[in-house]
């Protein structure tokens, strides 16, 4: 149970990722530690902001780039703004503000531990044995075809030893083994399932139902809002 | 290509991304701010420090570097010492995905244009903080109509991305320079197929939106000298008001590369292969020349035009723009399936 909370289960122990993610989460604790704590409303939600871009850090650290930048973009480019811009239409004072929190601490924090039990339990008994693996290169799917050798790119041509007067030439899976990733993706009729595209494949076939009452939902709320908001 | 150790991998690129960010804003500054605007105001412009005024630009870094720091004695200290670095790490983000070159980029992300468009609205936090931490009522003021700007033209900038996109099949940048670079017009391959021109109705909607992000003229109700004196800067002195000055023309180039990449086929001419080694070397100057070009239309709207009052800006945002990005989206998506 114990090494479940260690990255080093994973097969290629990766020093690098293992000390950024370290710096990132040292970063990220402290700074959400400050945003509760602070007198401060406007400093709460810069330390928010700090807190929401090491998590960004870390998909991004995870190969994850996608759902890194759905996060800075979702959070810190909109929701964070929109609090901000709220905070400083109202009551945005500098300085400490004695109203914030101050009896209902003891409240908040018996709610942050048990949120973290509960939470902890659940990540450790699901993933605690699945291991991490940092920079797996991603699947390319390709499929054999005749193309005209003029048509390829020129590493392809190289790689392949293929002059670009051949005419037609056959492409075989084993002749695309061969190439280095970074030429394979060039090569007509190969495709990439990359992160994206499995994010993309998942969002639009299995989940396409909560998908879309998702933002009829959003929809929903947008609207009440405005209705809330305009009295004739 | 030779193989380098990853160290010296990633000091050239942080090097190289330093340059990318700082050396086309020199230019900017001198050729579009100094000389044209003088020019196209029938006045000669800086005249006595080099040739031409070609050293003003270092006698008023000289002049900034000088000047004390002051701080307002209300102000949020860490906050309002803080907000122009925040402003500029944006755009260091912005030009870490942006490829110069078959070989020279930085980081080549599969999700490119989407980190770029991400990581552009980070700025936004900067310029609030700078708002709201100089305890000054036309700091604050500046500060929030930033902010409802940059909001507005996000959405537009973001939706007229997506008709690139969805032309190209991907959102990574180094694949989109391709996708044009070996693109075919009605099945003539010279110059390639540069987005623009199927894409114009993009370009359009990308350059007002940029014009609008960048705060230039006729957006920029944030810092509209006659009525907030300089908005959210205006407290700003010395060598915090120039990191604030050169983010602004740095992100100018920035957005200005992504503008090229996106619809003009970023370091590729016609003529030359894509995959020539040759592009290592001149597709950062190729870069730069479009960068000018694309920059000249920036200033040269900042120059001509007049502001904008606030609700002719929400309007045009919300009532022009992303009406006519999501029909160029809808075309794109009905002649992508149909071709």
């Amino acid at each position: 149970m114990t090494e479940a909370f260690l990255l080093a289960q994973a097969v290629e122990f990766d020093v690098a990722s293992n000390i950024a993610f370290a710096i990132i989460s040292i970063v990220m604790l402290y700074s959400a530690f400050k945003m509760v704590t602070t007198g401060n409303v406007v400093h709460a939600a810069l330390y928010l902001v700090i807190v929401l871009a090491a998590s960004a850090a870390v998909f991004i650290l995870l190969g994850s780039d996608f759902v890194g930048a759905t996060q800075i973009l979702v959070y810190i480019g909109a929701i964070i703004v929109l609090f901000l811009f709220g905070i400083m239409l109202t009551k945005a004072q500098l300085g400490d503000d004695d109203s914030v929190a101050s009896e209902k601490r003891s409240m908040g924090a018996l709610v942050g531990t048990l949120l973290f039990v509960v939470m902890a339990f659940a990540l450790v008994d699901t993933f605690g044995n699945d291991e991490i693996n940092f920079g797996d290169p991603e699947p390319i799917a390709f499929t054999p075809s005749t193309v005209d050798a003029s048509d390829l790119p020129t590493p392809v041509r190289e790689a392949l030893f293929i002059s670009a007067d051949a005419g037609e030439v056959e492409l075989t899976q084993a002749q695309f083994d061969t190439l280095e990733p970074e030429v394979q993706r060039r090569v007509p009729g190969a495709e990439v399932f990359g992160n994206n595209k499995q994010i993309a494949d998942a969002i639009f076939s299995q989940y396409i139902i909560p998908f879309e009452a998702v933002s009829v939902l959003l929809l929903a709320a947008l609207i009440g809002a405005i209705v809330v908001a305009r009295k004739e | 290509m030779i193989g380098l150790a990853f160290w010296i991998e990633t000091t050239f690129r942080s090097a190289g991304g330093l340059a990318a960010v700082l050396l086309p804003a020199g230019p900017l500054v001198y050729l579009y701010l100094f000389k044209m605007m003088s020019f196209m105001q029938s006045r000669l412009g800086p005249m006595e420090a080099g040739p031409a005024g070609s050293m003003q630009l270092l006698a008023e870094v000289g002049k900034f570097l000088q000047k004390e720091d002051l701080f307002p004695a209300k102000a949020d200290r860490i906050v309002f010492a803080a907000a122009p670095f925040v402003v500029l790490v944006s755009s260091f983000l912005l030009v870490v995905v942006v490829p110069f070159g078959p070989d020279a980029w930085f980081v080549n992300l599969d999700t490119g244009v989407f980190f770029a468009m991400a990581v552009s609205s980070v700025s936004v936090i900067g310029i609030l903080m700078a708002g709201w931490a100089s305890a000054s009522k036309y700091s604050m003021l500046g500060g929030l109509r930033a902010a409802g700007q940059l909001i507005a033209y996000e959405l537009p900038l973001v939706l007229a991305v997506m008709g690139v996109v969805i032309q190209a099949g991907t959102l990574n940048m180094q694949d989109i320079v391709l996708a044009q670079a070996e693109g075919e017009i009605f099945g003539f391959g010279g110059i390639g197929n540069p987005f623009i021109i199927t894409q114009f109705l993009g370009f359009v909607i990308f350059m007002i939106a940029m014009q609008a992000e960048l705060t230039q003229p006729p957006f920029d109700m944030p810092v509209a000298e006659s009525e907030l004196v300089t908005g959210y800067i205006t407290e700003y002195s010395g060598m915090r008001f120039l990191l604030f000055f050169i983010g602004e023309f740095a992100t100018a180039g920035i957005f200005a590369m992504i503008a090229s990449v996106l619809f003009l086929g970023g370091w590729w001419v016609p003529g030359i292969d894509p995959d020539s080694n040759l592009f290592n070397i001149l597709g950062p100057a190729v870069m730069f020349a479009k960068v000018l070009g694309v920059t000249f239309l920036v200033f040269w709207f900042r120059i001509t035009y007049p502001r904008f009052r606030e609700d002719q800006l929400q309007k045009l945002a919300w009532k022009v723009l992303i009406p006519l990005s999501l029909l160029n989206i809808v075309i794109t998506g009905i002649l992508k399936v149909a071709f």
